[in-house]
């Protein structure tokens, strides 16, 4: 498999095997164009929060955590779209990633638990979709401090 | 907040232009259908939410080594309650 290097924009340059990428043929909102992604994990193999860099855009990345460490028993629905936008198909392993938003105080941390990043992992391919399931667009990830 | 009833097949008109009508009620969803010139960009909330925050979480700079302290310190919320 042939390394590819990539600009990062935390990381400066990283040297990666091409089948690293994940591609979202949808992009993600807002950055409709950015359709090829990587996902880093600095702190360690399978160890969150990991930082899903575009490939296309070096000054856009996204810090993801897994949400079932903050909602142990998350599930989203997939729709047909969703399904057809993966190339799903029936026992592909499928993850899901949720988008923080880390302010200056980042005790305010929040993720997007209403529009998680949902990978294939058996076809390296990648949405962001809308949950039918009610659940926050802004979930703090830090217990608040009692004052 | 302005707050208006309408029953299915009544509508509001916003404007000139808009024109919003009640296509059908169930039971907990409401079916819009919505009428509006092109340039009017015509979103879900959750959708316009979500935009807003990848904008956001797309500029959050955090090297690795601060961010592993800060897990460090994380005390995980409690479980997510259903809205």
């Amino acid at each position: 498999m042939n390394l590819i290097k990539i600009k990062t924009r935390d990381f400066s340059e990283v040297e990666i095997s091409e089948d690293m990428i994940l591609n979202f043929p949808q992009g993600v909102f807002a950055f409709e164009d950015n359709k090829r992604f990587i996902l880093i994990s600095p702190l360690g193999e399978d160890k969150f929060p990991m930082w899903l860099q575009s490939v296309d855009t070096e000054a856009l990345c996204f810090i993801v955590f897994d949400p079932k460490e903050f909602c142990p028993d998350y599930a989203v629905t997939l729709t047909d779209e969703a399904k057809e936008a993966l190339g799903y198909s029936e026992g592909d392993s499928i993850e899901y990633l949720v988008i923080a938003v880390i302010p200056e105080q980042y005790k305010d941390t929040t993720v997007n638990l209403k529009s998680p990043v949902v990978i294939d992992n058996s076809k390296k391919t990648a949405v962001q979709l809308i949950a039918q399931e009610a659940y926050p667009v802004r979930f703090p990830i830090f217990k608040k401090e009692e004052n | 907040m302005l707050v208006v009833s309408r029953k299915a097949e009544e509508g509001i008109i916003i404007g000139d232009s808009i024109k919003i009508t009640v296509v059908e009620i169930n039971r907990d969803r409401v079916r819009l259908g919505i009428d509006a010139p092109q340039d009017v960009k015509i979103v879900r909330n959750e959708l316009y939410d979500t935009e807003k925050l990848n904008i956001q979480a797309a500029f959050n700079k955090m090297p690795a080594d601060i961010m592993k302290k800060l897990m460090s310190e994380k005390e995980i919320g409690g479980n997510v309650k259903e809205q």
